[in-house]
Order: C-alpha cells, then structure tokens, then sequence
C-alpha cells in the first residue's frame, strides 16, 4: 500500500473514531443521559463519518488500487497529495467546529472547512481520472 | 475469506435491505401520511445504511483484504474482532429497537437503551480502529514464527 493511501486511511480511520464518539454524545443526549447541547455537533458528525471517514477511505484505496498509468508510476502524484492537503485542512476547520458549543463564533468555520474538502477531492479527481481505464496486463511470454 | 468477513458481509446485506425498506416507509409516509409510526424511522434508516451496511462492509473486507501483519499472526487477534463484530451489531439493533419506540413513547427504558446503544457502538468504533489500523502497512508482513 502507497504512503499517500496509508495516510488516507488513517486518517480515515481517525475521523471514524471521532464522528462515533460525536454521535454517541448525541445518541446519549437523545436518551436523556447527556445534555442536549451535544445536538449542535450533528452537521460535525454527519461531515466526519461521510467525509472523513467513507470518502477518505475511498480515495485511500483509489490512489492504491486504481490501474497505474505505466508500471509503478501512478502518474499525477502532486494532484493527489495536494487533493490529501486541502481535504485535512478542511477536515480540521470542521474539527474546530467542535468548539461551538462554548464558543459559538468557531461555527462559521464550518462552511470552509465544507469547501477546502471539495477542493480535495477536485485535486484527487484530476489525479484519478487518468487511471479509471482498463488494467494494461502484459503476458509474461510475450516478446 | 475468513469466516468473521462472511458473517459481517451477510449481516452488511441484511442491513442493506432493511434499511432501504425503513427509508422507502419512511418517504412514503412523507408523502401519503400513512402512519404516525413510521415517521419515527428518520434517522433510524440512515444509521441502518451508514453503520450497518457501509462501515461493517468495509470492516469485513479491511480484515480480509488489507496486507496481512505476519505470516505467523495475519490479521492480529481475532477475538477483538468479533468484539467489533457484536458490540456494533448489538449497538445498532438497540438502537433500531429503542429509537423509533423512544419517538412514540418516551420513557426511561427506551431512553437507557439508547444511551447503551451510544455506549456499545462508540466501543465498537474504537475497537474497529485497533483491529485495522495495523494492517494499514506498506506491504504484507512476511517474518515467520
């Protein structure tokens, strides 16, 4: 597995645990065992668990396991570590959203933080899409 | 494919189903008001979707398919696993039993049940991690017993 997928899916793995603790606060809260204020993490937990965790995971094992444009070379390395970048920028603004519920200013980083993720994954598409084609396998007795 | 994958992969597919019929009850009772209850299954649906389709299909293929640890000790210890395996499965189906009750009828039982529900699944997530996080490798472990 490539450094940049094992990035990805760490990372991926860490935002899971982050948005199941987030939605175990408001699960709480919903049973009446937690204050109800944990209810403003929501928009967090929903970013977390779709984007940190399941589109993350995806591009993790994309940049893996996609067709590679010539042997090892897997082609528009710089577009996909940069689409890496902004989408963990973006996932850290969401991150500070956290803080809301005693600051409730850090909220608009919300919007951001939504923007940069796409922007991530606009860079990890532009990487990509050379390499959603048919896998090029040369015989081993060809000449 | 090790037997743990081919229990969360039919219990994935269960879910799938399940959670597509609550989310198409759910819509048509959005839209011709059939019956109280079933506006109950939001966000109950989703959850079925996200939790026990997605993350425990992608629980079950990572510990088949992710490079393994070591010839001697391929995918680490299996009892963590099927912790994974039941505390998420538990989790959810408290879950999917307290939380449309809790909507109808509030009371303290369905509301210690969800509270457990949070409890199990949030273990759950965290045991998930340390299951798959070291089969996030470069290659596959090749060092003999």
């Amino acid at each position: 597995m490539p450094t940049l997928s094992r990035y990805f899916v760490r990372s991926a793995l860490i935002y899971l645990g982050i948005g199941f603790t987030l939605g175990g606060f408001i699960l709480a809260a919903k049973g009446g065992g937690a204050d109800a204020r944990f209810w403003l993490w929501l928009p967090t937990h929903i970013v977390f668990l779709l984007n940190g965790w399941l589109i993350q995971l995806s591009m993790g094992v994309a940049y893996w396991i996609l067709p590679r444009i010539h042997l090892s070379d897997r082609g528009r390395q710089g577009w996909a570590w940069g689409g890496f970048v902004a989408f963990q920028l973006g996932l850290l603004l969401t991150l500070g959203t956290i803080l809301s519920l005693w600051v409730p200013e850090v909220q608009s980083l919300f919007a951001p933080g939504l923007l940069l993720q796409t922007l991530g994954v606009f860079f990890f598409a532009i990487h990509a899409l050379p390499r959603i084609r048919p896998a090029l396998v040369r015989a081993a007795s060809a000449p | 494919m090790p037997t743990l994958t081919r229990w969360t992969i039919r219990a994935a597919m269960i879910y799938l189903l399940v959670g597509l019929a609550a989310g198409a009850l759910y819509w048509a009772n959005a839209q011709w008001s059939l019956s109280p209850i079933l506006s109950s299954l939001n966000p109950t649906y989703i959850h079925i979707l996200v939790v026990g389709w997605l993350t425990q299909l992608i629980f079950g293929v990572i510990y088949w398919m992710f490079p393994i640890i070591r010839k001697d000790n391929m995918r680490g210890d299996p009892r963590l696993a099927w912790a994974v395996f039941g505390l998420l499965n538990a989790g959810l189906l408290l879950r999917i039993g307290c939380e449309p009750w809790r909507s109808v009828t509030p009371n303290d039982l369905n509301g210690m049940g969800l509270v457990l529900s949070a409890l199990l699944q949030v273990v759950a997530g965290y045991l998930l991690i340390l299951v798959c996080w070291p089969r996030v490798r470069a290659r596959a472990g090749t060092g003999g017993a």
